[in-house]
Order: structure tokens, then C-alpha cells, then sequence
């Protein structure tokens, strides 16, 4: 959309004109994208002329139910809102990324992106397109294909003249008058349509259909008309507190009475206007060498969507899926992006098969007479994290690194030493991840292990086809590497003071870097003590450099393993045990504690019993980090996403988000 | 007249159960016995009547299982570690405890134990609010562990 005009004028445009606005607008080379029937249902499709609009027919939506019905009457912007929603033209269900390189390599691929006028635009909708805005567009990576699908888009709204039951932007504050974010708002009558510019480029439009002004009663008939549409809606759902009163409920009853009936089928968020989840796909070719990856539509409500490496999930009930959902919408989107993340559409409502109504699950869970209870997760992540500003790196962009050493580590885990002269990629920060691209394969992230002056180690666990793929690697390899990415370990917050570091198994590797700065600065930090805990003996990551640390006069390492068996004369059980009653006290303490979820929990209790403030106690996170910059969705923790926010937080940040099954 | 082997293990207590008064210290002084047992030394048998509640005060203990025809090493203990609260029941060892590098313990007769702390429900409840903290801690180890076998297969 272009920018809004300072004075909107009414023109109007008599219904046999609609043919002229739409060849007005497609003079313009952009293609026409309205409302039209297909199926029995009112879509958004590419459309000819003004026959292919839904002309007499009207929509009939509840809880679960659709009809159209037809009359003789001559609009043909009477039927609510369609089934498909815009995201479709702004944020398209495939989206190709990347493909193989002829030398081996992955590159970014870039789709030609049609300009297109969009024509019935609903005012919820539009609110729709400006928290699209939101999430693809200003977060710290915007998302290339949308912005360019977006800037060329003009954007014809039309504002509504009849309420179905399932409506409720009322509530959410998005409609039913359109008063900004289109280029040209009509509002239709009997005779046609009233016509105001709200940007230039809407002004340019008006100017060359050189429509007559609109009278008086027509602009007087237009605004009753639409008057009318927010006095039938009403106020269902009162918003005025309703996030804090949410994300106040995460145990509530109702989550689970709720889940015995959604069928977790996803219908919810595919007509969503705003859900925006999407999970990659890469497809092989024969050859198993090279391939193509895409992009397509995900949905928090799928079993998979929060599975992890090692088939552990973080949301398995459909309970923990259905909280997930409509907490995010009607709360944590406000930390995350300034906004609701509901638009009040009621499509949702409609286009459930079971008819769930979330404006009857929020008046249940979060009532507008409940009382404030305290917010579960401070309501943003705290500030001065990071020392610096990080690097930005475009989704898809990947740059070439080559396997320049090997080194098995356990039976199923290898470091990679990874030589690349990417300038970002060398001012990696310990605490930080890549996307690793292999072709023909998945593209899973990885810590840091490791930042040398010529390049990086991995330390990968061979978990799945991509990882495994990944740990089969010989010198001379190539690889695509997408980052650094994420929040770093904030070293600087522990200078002057102890330090404890604290690992569970891989956990180590990302902490291995925080060991490399420490020594590197050694007078900045006083007693360093550092905790290791593994399965077994041969579990153990690093182990002559661990060997070697314990060497060293100047730090305390203990170790322990889970199971020692016969070869094993060190002590045996779980790491906190190594520190549950140490001696020094954590008032002066830095903790970064990586490992697994419960044995990070039980670390952070056993360091809090040792004085050691919740705030100065760091974790690194596990998510399913799909794109590695908070827009698929996948790794969604209450307010944050892991990959963008994190993966390093404390726990003060984190709350009881990290404490409770199911987040 | 105290000797100073007691007073020895009265401060030791002190240690471990600082809330005991002077008089709670000196009659579990009196039943305990400042062992240092050699690499090897079964302190307890899986299976056997627990004689003695045990705490470590230097060094390292082994808990061990019998399994197949091996001794496993379960979990190792470390000073301030409580073993053998099946002494303070009159019950069995549910496991064999051995003494590993430098152990030092206090070993306290558990039927001594269970007649003191009848005479004196004070001296009862510290007694075993120190063993519940002890099996707590021990029941969250064992959690952690069984997690680690059922659910975090990736990490």
C-alpha cells in the first residue's frame, strides 16, 4: 500500500461500472485477486471480470456450519468472509527456498512475485494484513517473498453491510468501518458503491475512473449501513484485559475439556488470516545428492509441529496444543509482536467440524470478572542480553563452508571442523547456532561447538537422516551454513564473579565455547567450576580436553555418569549431585547450564538452593528450530521464540514456561 | 566425663544435624562409631538386615545392585550422604553400599538408634526430617535417571 492521503474523497461508482474498476486496476499489470464461489463456498481466487464476483449470494455461518444462499438481490459483497483468507496471496501455502548448486552447495532460490490488487477486503482483514506486517515484515528478518507479494499489492476494501454469528471484530477492535490500511475503501448500496481513496496510490485509481461525487445520503446510507453491522455484532468477547487474564489460566480445566473435543485437524489455522506457522520440506532427487527445499503452511495443532530430534515432543497432548494456540493469539502475540493476534474473523468458529467457539473457550478460561492472577512469564525478555547488536542474515541466505577436519567423539556423535572465511560466521559468539545444509536433506541447527580464527566446530549427535547424513562427513565436504543465529551465552554478566557451568550430555558443546572465552580471559572471572554429567564413560564429549582442564589449577571439574560399569571409577548418578552440597556459596555466581529439559530444571532448584539468582542462571534451549529466526513458529515458548529470543535465556525470563509439561 | 572420641563425634554431628541440642548430640554421639573403612569394604549387603544408618563424611560410597551376576554401581555418595535409613525401619538393605576412595563414616547402631529416638520424639522428628530430605533427593536422582531412559532419548 502506498502512503495514506491526507483527505479522503467519496466518489461513487454505479454497479454497472465495477467492470471498469477492475480493468482500471488490472491496467496496471497487476492481476485480480476477489471473492467468487467455488466448492459452495466463498474463496479468494484471480478473477476476470465483476461476473466472477458471489452477485445475490449470501453466507449463512455458525459454530461449525456454512450454506450459501442466493436471492435476486444485486450485491455482491453480501456473503461475511470468505473461507480462504489473503495470507493465501501474502504468505502462499509453498514457497520454494532453496535447491542444490552445481558444486554441491545450497543457494537461496527467489520466486518472480506478480503485482496483484486484492478486492473485497473485509476491515478485519485488513487488520489481518497489518499483523502479517507485524510478524513477516518488521521482525528482525523480514521475510523476503512476503514483503515483495505485499509492496505490490493495492489493496480495494469493502466494507461489510451484513454480520454473521460468528463475527467479532467488534471485540478485537478491527472492524466493521475500514478506516485505514486500504488504498480505496467502497461501501455497497442498492445502486453501487461508495468510493473513498485512502492512499495515493487509491487517488491516482479514483482519479482515472473519474467517478462522480457521491451524495450525501449515499456517504449518510453507507455509514448507517455499517453502524448497523457493529450494533448486530455487539461486544462478545470484552478484550480489555483478556490477554493478562489468559496467560494468568495455563492450567486451567477448560484446556483439557476443550481438547476431548478438537480434533486437532488444523482447519482452525489454515482459514486463519493471521496464523502464520510453516515447516520446510526438502525433496530428494534420485540421485539422493541434490534437491529442493520449500516452504509450506504448518499448524501448531499437528502432533509433529513441537517434535524434536529424538522423537521427544514438547506439546504431545492436543490440550497442551489447543492452550498453545489460543494463548498465542489472544496473548503472548502481544509480546511478541505489539498486537492481538486475532482479528475477530470468526472463521475459525465457522470452519471448525466440531464447532468450537473460541469466543465461548475464552469467556470460560478468561472471564472478564476473573481476577488478575499473577502473569506465569515476565511480559518481555530482559533487556541488555546481548552487548551487541547481532548479525542479520536473510532467511534462506546460505554461505559455504567446507568439512576441513573430523573427529568422532562417541558412537553416535562427531565434531565437524568447519573452514569458512564468512566474516559473520567467524564473529560467531559462544551461545549461538547455524542452520546446516547438506542437499537432499533436512536442515537441522546446531550449536556452536567451537570458534576458531578460520572457521567453526560442530559437534552433532546422529539422531535422524539429516544428522546422520551430517556425521558421515570427510574433509572436503561441502556445506551451507545459515547464521550465526540466536542469543549468545552474556559472558560479560559474569565478569568479576564465580563461574559454574554445568552440562548434561551434548549439552556440552554449546558450553564449550563459553570454556574457550573463559580461558581466553581468565583474569575477568574468579573461581571457575564446571560440572559434567553423561550417560556413560563413553557418553563423554571432549575428553582429553576435559582431561586436560583438570590439570589446571585454577578451576574446579567434576564429572559423573549416569552408568559407570566396570571401566568406570569415578562417581555415578546425576550431576546435580556434583554440587547439591558444595561448599562455596552462589552470591557472587554466574550459572550457563546446558543439557537436557529436566536435567536443566533440576540444576536451576539445586543452584537456587545454593544462593544463585534466577537471573543469573543461563540455559540454553531445545525447540524444533525450523528457520532459525522466530517466523515458522516452531519453537514458540510462552512469549518467545527459542531461536530468536534464545536459545540463551534465564530463568528469571523463562518463568514456569520451562517448569510445566506441555509448553 | 566425656572422652574425646565422643566429643569427636558429637562435632561431627553438629555437622550434619546442626538443630540437635547438646544433649540430642551427645546420646547420638555415644551410639555412633567414626569408621574409615577400606576400598572394597561392604558396609552393607543387599538383601541383609540394615545394622547401622550410616553418613559419609569424607570420601566416596558405591551403591550397588546385584544384577544378573554383577554388582552395579547404582550411584556413588559423597560426604553429608545419609545410607542405610532401613535401620532406622528394623528393615533389609534394599541395596549393598561399598566403600570407595577414603570413605570416613559415622555409623550410628540402628537399634540404639531406634530406642533413642522412641525416648526422645524431638530428637525422632530431626532425625527423620533428615532422612526424608536424604530419600527426596535420592527419589529426584532416580527420576532424572528414569527420564533419561524414557524421554530424552535426543539429548
Amino acid at each position: 500500500m502506498a502512503a495514506a492521503a491526507t483527505a479522503p474523497t467519496t466518489a461513487f461508482l454505479p454497479r454497472a461500472g465495477l467492470d471498469r474498476l477492475l480493468d482500471t486496476l488490472r491496467a496496471d499489470g497487476r492481476s485480480i485477486v476477489g471473492p467468487t464461489i467455488r466448492d459452495g463456498a466463498v474463496v479468494y481466487e484471480e478473477i476476470a471480470t465483476a461476473d466472477a464476483l458471489p452477485v445475490g449470494w449470501r453466507s449463512d455461518a455458525a459454530p461449525g456450519t456454512y450454506r450459501l444462499t442466493h436471492d435476486d438481490a444485486a450485491r455482491a459483497f453480501d456473503y461475511g468472509v470468505p473461507v480462504t483468507s489473503w495470507k493465501r496471496y501474502t504468505h502462499p501455502p509453498r514457497v520454494p527456498l532453496t535447491r542444490t548448486t552445481a558444486d554441491g552447495l545450497v543457494e537461496a532460490v527467489e520466486t518472480a512475485v506478480p503485482p496483484m490488487a486484492f478486492i473485497g477486503v473485509r476491515a478485519c482483514e485488513i487488520a489481518a494484513l497489518d499483523i502479517q506486517e507485524r510478524v513477516l515484515r518488521a521482525g528482525p528478518e523480514g521475510d523476503v517473498d512476503h514483503v515483495r507479494r505485499r509492496d505490490q499489492a493495492l489493496v480495494v476494501a469493502v466494507e461489510c453491510a451484513l454480520a454473521s454469528s460468528t463475527c467479532f471484530c467488534t471485540s478485537m477492535g478491527t472492524g466493521p468501518e475500514v478506516t485505514g490500511g486500504a488504498d480505496l475503501v467502497l461501501s455497497e448500496l442498492d445502486a453501487g458503491f461508495t468510493v473513498r481513496a485512502l492512499s495515493e496510490a487509491g487517488k491516482a485509481v479514483l482519479s482515472r475512473l473519474a467517478l462522480p461525487a457521491a451524495s450525501d445520503q449515499q456517504i449518510a446510507a453507507a455509514a448507517d449501513q455499517v453502524a448497523g453491522v457493529r450494533s448486530a455484532i455487539g461486544d462478545p468477547v470484552p478484550s480489555v484485559g483478556l490477554a493478562e487474564r489468559l496467560r494468568a489460566a495455563p492450567e486451567h480445566p477448560r484446556w483439557d475439556v476443550v481438547a476431548e473435543r478438537c480434533l486437532a485437524c488444523t482447519n482452525c489455522t489454515l482459514v486463519c488470516p493471521t496464523c502464520f506457522c510453516t515447516s520446510v520440506s526438502v525433496t530428494s532427487d534420485l540421485d539422493g545428492i541434490t534437491g529442493e527445499s520449500e516452504r509450506t503452511w504448518d499448524s501448531c495443532f499437528t502432533l509433529g509441529f513441537g517434535r524434536v530430534a529424538g522423537d521427544n515432543n514438547f506439546r504431545p497432548r492436543v490440550a497442551d496444543r489447543y492452550r498453545q494456540w489460543l494463548t498465542h493469539k489472544f496473548s503472548t502475540w502481544w509480546d511478541q509482536f505489539g498486537s492481538t493476534g486475532c482479528v475477530g474473523c470468526g472463521r475459525c468458529i465457522t470452519w471448525c467440524p466440531v464447532g468450537i467457539d473460541v469466543r465461548e473457550e475464552l469467556l470460560a478460561i478468561a472471564p472478564p470478572d476473573a481476577a488478575p492472577a499473577p502473569i506465569p512469564w515476565p511480559p518481555a525478555p530482559a533487556a541488555g542480553h546481548a552487548p551487541g547488536p547481532l548479525p542479520v542474515v536473510e532467511p534462506a541466505r546460505y554461505v559455504s563452508a567446507e568439512v576441513s577436519g573430523v573427529t568422532r567423539e562417541t558412537a553416535d556423535t562427531v565434531t565437524l571442523a568447519l573452514s569458512t572465511d564468512d566474516p559473520d560466521l567467524l564473529a560467531s559468539r559462544p551461545g549461538q547456532f547455524v542452520m546446516v545444509a547438506r542437499p537432499a536433506q533436512a536442515v537441522p541447527p546446531i550449536s556452536i561447538s567451537r570458534i576458531r580464527s578460520d572457521g567453526l566446530d560442530l559437534t552433532i549427535r546422529g539422531v535422524g537422516p539429516a544428522t546422520e547424513a551430517l556425521i558421515a562427513s570427510t574433509p572436503g565436504d561441502p556445506i551451507s551454513l545459515r547464521g550465526p543465529l540466536g542469543r549468545p551465552w552474556p559472558l560479560e554478566t559474569a565478569y568479576g564473579g564465580d563461574v559454574v557451568i554445568v552440562a548434561g550430555g551434548i549439552g556440552l558443546a554449546p558450553l564449550r565455547p563459553v570454556i574457550d572465552a573463559i580461558f581466553r580471559e581468565r583474569y575477568r572471572f574468579e573461581a571457575v567450576r564446571i560440572y559434567l554429567g553423561a550417560r556413560t564413560p563413553r557418553d563423554r564429549l571432549f575428553v582429553a580436553e576435559m582431561a586436560a582442564l583438570g590439570g589446571r589449577t585454577d578451576l574446579e571439574i567434576e564429572e559423573i555418569v549416569d552408568r559407570g560399569g566396570p571401566e568406570w571409577f569415578g562417581r555415578v548418578g546425576v550431576v546435580t549431585q556434583l554440587f547439591e552440597r558444595a561448599p562455596w556459596t552462589g552470591e557472587r555466581t554466574t550459572a550457563f547450564v546446558c543439557g537436557p529439559d529436566r536435567m536443566m530444571q533440576a540444576t536451576a532448584r539445586t543452584l537456587a538452593a545454593s544462593g544463585v539468582a534466577p537471573e543469573r542462571t543461563w540455559l540454553t534451549l531445545e525447540r524444533n528450530m525450523a528457520c532459525g529466526v522466530g517466523v515458522c513458529g516452531h519453537c514458540q515458548l510462552g512469549p518467545y521464540f527459542v531461536c530468536r529470543d534464545g536459545p540463551v535465556f534465564s530463568v528469571a525470563e523463562l518463568g514456569d514456561t520451562f517448569t510445566v509439561e506441555g509448553r | 566425663m566425656r572422652d574425646p572420641a565422643t566429643t569427636a563425634r558429637s562435632a561431627l554431628i553438629a555437622r550434619y544435624l546442626p538443630d540437635l541440642s547438646p544433649r540430642q548430640r551427645q546420646t547420638l554421639a555415644l551410639i555412633a562409631r567414626d569408621e574409615r573403612p577400606t576400598v572394597g569394604t561392604y558396609l552393607m549387603r543387599e538383601g541383609r538386615p540394615t545394622l547401622d544408618l550410616g553418613v559419609i563424611i569424607e570420601g566416596r560410597l558405591a551403591v550397588r545392585d546385584r544384577i544378573g551376576a554383577d554388582d552395579v554401581t547404582l550411584m556413588t555418595l559423597d560426604p553429608g550422604d545419609v545410607f542405610g535409613w532401613s535401620a532406622v525401619l528394623d528393615g533389609i538393605s534394599t541395596a549393598s553400599i561399598v566403600a570407595d576412595q577414603g570413605a570416613r563414616v559415622l555409623l550410628f547402631d540402628g537399634v540404639a538408634l531406634r530406642e533413642a529416638m522412641e525416648a526422645d520424639k524431638s530428637l525422632a522428628l530431626l532425625v527423620c526430617r533428615r532422612l526424608l530430605e536424604a530419600v527426596a533427593r535420592r527419589l529426584d536422582a532416580t527420576r532424572m535417571l528414569a527420564r533419561d531412559v524414557y524421554a530424552f532419548r535426543g539429548s
